[in-house]
């Protein structure tokens, strides 16, 4: 069982910043109603802090993600926590105290209720200064530099961009070239399903992949056996792939494949191109 | 709120037995479709009656409240922020953006309308049947969504990935706002605040993994955005109103509609905390 809770240190800058922002405010939002409120508000305030402990303290949400997430990450839980309807209410009660309504010598003047609505749209822009603020189009430098395809792999896959085009074509490579490059390219797409490099999504789909499990491992594998070999070929004739990638290593025992062009991508990897793309 | 949404429901029961019944005879999508439409009429009757005789016994209005009397200037600020979060929520939907593909329900729809055949092609692989899960082929929701694909003749883009999130976030709203109703007993001037604060939240965490909006924006027809988005917040709006009867159809919901363990989700841990806290609240008053 993997710690998956930890997600939360290992997650993203962005991920730690907003929901870290939001927490604080569900902190803050629960001690407003904690104050203020008996009834109602005060069973959501107690009972809302007991499910965010139970998804928060490590111990209980290890148990919580064998019960309930297994196949999933711990940002999955969150959702137990009733997260929109504490903030709205401490929102209200936030703007209730800023506008001074509820003080008995306040009462019901004008002064007091025409700060309201400034202080309403106040709460408003912190909510979306937490992520409404964040939506923007990516682009190719943030698309490769924030979503962290390595360097090695983006200099593959940009030899190949050099090489083929902005084709469509089916790649079938070993997993750690395959993970990121529909990241690279809408184009390309993986020769089997991300299911085999991803245990997550195994887990949850629990099928078996027929002779794709088996050359998904001869690819992972740094060796290429006789027995192999022959496995590999018979697969790539019967499935045709527009790309294979293999390491240079492998070129000697592939020798030239029918109805395939040879490339070199990088001083590690190769590529049969087909010829039948054009 | 609580009628309507335990209306739909039960309703919703009435189409999963449809499903099941359908599955369990190897039947077929045209099967489905057949028995798709009394379900859904027997399940409105059953509904019907069901939620008139709990109107009965707790009786009219457990939590009246009064409209509020809001300043037109307050509440015109209210509802432009309210106005503002749901056009740029409703637009998101109208227009094209990435549907997450890899959730299963939205490839089985799919493959189901083009094979005719209820659970008949794995979602990731096109394998034979036999290949997927039990525990995910008796959830029935990508069936409904497949015979109204097929009955209306609508893309699976605009069932799935446009008209079904925008109907999940009305009913989030109503759910808002009947729970804002709840909790704002003495302060009916904020329930507009309350809901447009709502409102925003899906905003606000349209760009965090696994948050409310997240979901309804990327993944809106899934099982899972339904139990974020309605199921959850009705069972702490039934929770929070002591109605345990609505609670429980949340939990007997969640359990046909995702991935639970035998049928324990997280409404049935939800709906336990509550239950909980309301009894610890009451020791502590008579002491």
């Amino acid at each position: 069982m993997s710690l998956n809770f930890l997600k939360w240190q290992e997650g993203t800058a962005d991920f730690k910043q907003e929901a870290g922002l939001l927490l604080l405010l569900f902190v803050v939002s629960v001690l407003l109603i904690w104050r203020r409120e008996k009834r109602e508000g005060g069973l959501l305030a107690v009972s809302g802090t007991v499910l965010a402990v139970l998804v928060f303290v490590p111990v209980t949400a290890v148990f919580l993600l064998m019960g309930y997430t297994g196949f999933y990450d711990w940002t999955d839980l969150l959702l137990i926590v009733p997260l929109t309807p504490v903030l709205a209410m401490g929102g209200c009660l936030l703007v209730e105290d800023v506008s001074g309504v509820h003080r008995k010598d306040a009462g019901t003047g004008d002064a007091a209720i025409q700060k309201l609505p400034a202080a309403a749209a106040a709460a408003c822009v912190i909510f979306l200064l937490m992520g409404a603020a964040n939506f923007h189009a990516f682009d190719e430098e943030e698309t490769s530099d924030g979503y962290g395809i390595p360097a090695q792999t983006l200099e593959i896959y940009e030899s190949l961009r050099d090489n083929v085009g902005e084709e469509e074509m089916t790649v079938l490579a070993n997993g750690e070239l395959l993970m990121y490059i529909r990241l690279y390219s809408a184009d390309w797409y993986p020769a089997y399903g991300r299911d085999l490099w991803d245990s997550h999504a195994a887990g949850y789909v629990e099928y078996t992949y027929g002779d794709e499990t088996e050359i998904y491992e001869i690819l992972a594998s740094s060796s290429l056996t006789e027995e192999n070999r022959k496995t590999l070929l018979s697969y790539v004739e019967d499935t045709q792939p527009d790309c294979l990638i293999v390491s240079r290593e492998w070129e000697a025992l592939l020798g030239d494949l029918s109805d395939y062009n040879l490339v070199t991508l990088t001083e590690q990897y190769i590529a049969y191109i087909s010829d039948t793309r054009d | 709120m609580i009628l309507l949404i335990s209306g739909l429901m039960i309703i919703w029961g009435f189409a999963e037995g449809a499903y099941l019944y359908v599955l369990m005879t190897g039947g077929t999508l045209a099967a489905y479709e057949g028995l798709l439409a009394p379900a859904l009429i027997a399940g409105a009757a059953a509904a019907f009656l069901l939620c008139r005789w709990y109107r009965r016994l707790c009786g009219r209005g457990r939590n009246p409240l009064p409209a509020g009397k809001l300043s037109l200037r307050e509440g015109g600020a209210y509802f432009i922020i309210l106005a503002a979060a749901g056009i740029v929520t409703l637009s998101h939907f109208t227009g094209y953006y990435v549907v997450d593909l890899s959730d299963a329900v939205y490839e089985m729809a799919i493959n189901t309308v083009s094979g005719g055949v209820l659970a008949g092609q794995h979602p990731f692989t096109g394998e034979a049947a036999g290949s997927i899960p039990l525990r995910i082929r008796i959830l029935g929701l990508y069936a409904l969504y497949a015979a109204v694909m097929d009955k209306a003749g609508l893309s699976a883009y605009m069932l799935m990935g446009q008209i079904v999130p925008a109907i999940i976030w009305f009913l989030h709203m109503g759910i808002m706002a009947s729970l804002g109703r709840t909790l704002l007993r003495g302060r009916e001037r904020y329930l507009w605040l309350f809901v447009s604060l709502a409102a925003v939240m899906v905003l606000a965490t349209a760009h965090i993994e696994g948050m409310i909006g997240y979901r309804l924006f990327y993944e809106g027809f899934s099982g899972e955005t339904i139990r974020a988005a309605i199921l959850l917040p009705f069972c702490v709006l039934c929770c929070c109103q002591k109605r345990w009867l609505p609670a429980l159809l949340c939990v007997a919901a969640e359990a046909s509609l995702v991935w639970t363990t035998y049928g324990i989700g997280y409404c049935a841990l939800v709906m336990v905390v509550f239950l909980a806290v309301t009894l610890w609240q009451k020791r502590r008053e008579k002491s």
